[in-house]
């Protein structure tokens, strides 16, 4: 039965929602008030590398290749911005000392829950060249697991949520000088358009949980006993928990309703535990396939 | 636009190489580096020291002399092997490629206290006892008695098939469970099989992980409990443990001892009472260790093992009769 709701899950994660939205005739046709806002659903497709430090499994610094999907709800107009985003990651890893007999392989899923939520714009002289200022939140739960030579050991930390500051900018731009019949001269919005973006997000408080000092997670069958253990972990808060995430790109208005996104994410945290730590970096280029759904 | 392109590819140059900048060095691989660091995690890590009385400070004084910077890896392997060795754990080990490091004498200064032989040939009776899920099991003394032998805790089992031989013991006048040399393996199959012979549910050991590198440093006491589960068997039960029952079985020992209709027959258990948590060293070996404590309810720590209710260990004039005198013991408690 769970293999269905696994089905079901996934089909509804690459379902283009375009399927279902309409177009502009369709809410004149039935005089639905539109709001001047575009509505989007994004698919996105993340490929780069990730380096974890996790003092409490190894001292050896682990890197490797990180794939990752997101499914996000956008929402954009002069003066509001919000994104609603699900995003899964995966990276394999090992590392730089792996031996040839054994090659340490780190499997890290992270499953990631994100809203981005801008509600001030301090610039509204020009829609054009907009900067939001707002909050972010989000939660997420990563898990590792290692193969070793005795032991497997799975390694695993969320944070629920972190809460901070985000700012982001954007600047539309054609190619007016060049003679391309695809993109338009005039400034508005519209197919051939594209739009530069960066974002800075600096999550400041966070409930951050990590296994304890010592744990039986990596213990087979250890999970039932030990189980209460888990509400003995203690937050992280500010100062031993420290986080940034940096997005830029352009983003490409090829249709009425498609448009897609290139871009770079780095994104830094770190949470101190009592006698371990744990770093992670991530640098990402994707792209994001936009359907507007409700202009 | 060519300078705005050339001008995202630097910051994203720049954020990549902040990466490494943030990141924290990895410790030197050589063998000096490598002694120090295994010291260092076993001292903070180990939660024993004070139990056994080891001056761990001194261990290092004792070892470190021995390493040298040109040593191979055979040799440095031998010299960390010893020092872990020195906790008097078989739960410590340090695991390379071409060695695994393990403490025996836990066990090998013990009586075996066991004959498989003798026990497949005239308990188990060769092609006419069931095996059923890593149980071997067959029915003594006029089939009123369910003889079952479990040689790894390791070995897995289905519920069902959990059921199967309970089933069977059900009706039964005793039940005698074999661990001797059941060197350990899942909790989860300990805790599930003590639940089968539960009189009630009811905690049974309490345990602490150690979350700290100071000697105080452990989480609050957690109970371990048991479910009363069905088919289960609440009659007349012998518990069958020597030396070598260690680590899960240790554990198993202790929950059961605190059921009314079971008594523990045999040596005092091997110990083993930390359950293990792997580190890697930084030229990629894995150091394992006892990473908790547990007590008895009685506050009996279980690395120290438990003792039998019944002390009885294997004698030679019984082996040469070809009988097992410590099973011969256990039918005897089990008649009326």
């Amino acid at each position: 039965m769970f293999r269905v709701y696994w089905c079901l899950l996934i089909g509804w994660l690459c379902l283009p929602y375009s399927l279902f939205s309409q177009d502009q005739s369709f809410w004149a046709k039935h005089k639905v008030a539109v709001k001047a806002r575009e509505k989007y659903f994004a698919d996105g497709y993340f490929f780069g590398e990730q380096r974890v430090l996790d003092t409490w499994q190894s001292p050896l610094i682990y890197s490797g290749t990180s794939l990752g999907y997101s499914k996000a709800y956008i929402s954009r107009s002069k003066g509001f911005y919000k994104e609603i985003a699900l995003q899964f990651f995966f990276s394999p890893m090992a590392h730089s000392r792996s031996a040839p007999w054994d090659p340490d392989l780190t499997r890290s899923f992270y499953p990631q829950f994100f809203i981005q939520y801008l509600p001030i714009q301090i610039k509204k002289d020009s829609s054009l060249y907009p900067i939001w200022l707002g909050l972010n939140i989000d939660m997420g739960w990563q898990f590792r697991i290692n193969d070793r030579l005795q032991n497997s050991a799975i390694a695993y930390e969320f944070w629920l949520p972190a809460i901070g500051p985000s700012m982001r900018i954007e600047h539309a731009f054609s190619f007016r000088e060049r003679n391309y019949r695809l993109f338009r001269k005039d400034r508005k919005l519209g197919p051939g358009k594209f739009k530069a973006y960066a974002s800075m997000t600096l999550p400041l408080v966070a409930w951050a949980s990590r296994p304890p000092f010592s744990s039986l997670a990596d213990y087979v069958g250890g999970d039932d006993l030990f189980s209460t253990a888990w509400d003995q972990r203690k937050a992280a808060s500010l100062g031993s928990y420290r986080r940034v995430l940096i997005d830029w790109g352009v983003w490409w208005q090829g249709r009425e309703r498609r448009s897609v996104s290139l871009g770079y994410r780095w994104e830094f945290y770190q949470i101190d535990r009592p006698g371990h730590r744990v770093q992670s970096g991530t640098s990402v280029v994707y792209v994001r396939f936009h359907s507007l759904f409700r202009p | 636009m060519r300078k705005r392109i050339l001008l995202l590819l630097f910051i994203g140059t720049v954020l990549n190489s902040c990466t490494s900048l943030l990141l924290d060095e990895e410790p030197a691989q050589n063998p000096q580096a490598i002694f120090e660091f295994t010291w260092k995690e076993v001292e903070d890590k180990y939660p024993f020291f004070e139990l056994k009385g080891i001056n761990w400070q001194s261990v290092k004084q004792k070892y470190q002399p021995r390493i040298a910077p040109q040593m191979s890896e055979e040799a440095l392997f031998d010299v960390l092997a010893e020092m872990v060795n020195e906790t008097r754990d078989a739960h410590v080990n340090l695991a390379s490629p071409f060695n695994v490091s393990f403490y025996t004498p836990v066990f090998l200064n013990a009586p075996e206290n066991l004959n498989a032989r003798l026990v497949e040939q005239y308990y188990l009776f060769p092609n006419d006892y069931y095996l059923t899920g890593g149980f071997d099991h067959s029915l003594l003394d006029s089939n009123e008695v369910l003889y079952l032998r479990y040689e790894s805790f390791a070995l897995a089992y289905t519920q069902q098939q959990l059921d199967y031989v309970f089933n069977r013991a059900s009706g039964k006048r005793g039940l005698i469970i074999d661990l001797r040399n059941n060197l350990g393996g899942s909790i989860s199959s300990a805790f599930d099989l003590a639940s089968r012979l539960a009189d009630k549910s009811r905690p049974v050991i309490v345990s602490q992980v150690k979350n700290g590198p100071g000697a105080l440093d452990y989480e609050v006491p957690v109970n371990g409990s048991v479910v009363k589960q069905s088919p289960g068997y609440t009659g007349p039960t012998v518990v069958l443990v020597n030396r070598k029952s260690y680590s899960a079985t240790n554990l198993f020992a202790a929950m059961v001892r605190e059921f009314p209709q079971v008594t523990l027959m045999g040596d005092t258990t091997g110990g083993g009472g930390g359950v293990p948590v792997s580190r890697e060293l930084p030229n990629g070996w894995v150091l394992r260790l006892s990473g908790t404590r547990t007590f008895g309810l009685d506050g009996l720590n279980l690395e120290q093992g438990v003792p039998p209710d019944r002390l009885v260990y294997l004698s030679a004039d019984s082996v040469a009769a070809n009988r097992d005198n410590m099973i011969e013991e256990a039918l005897r408690l089990l008649r009326p």
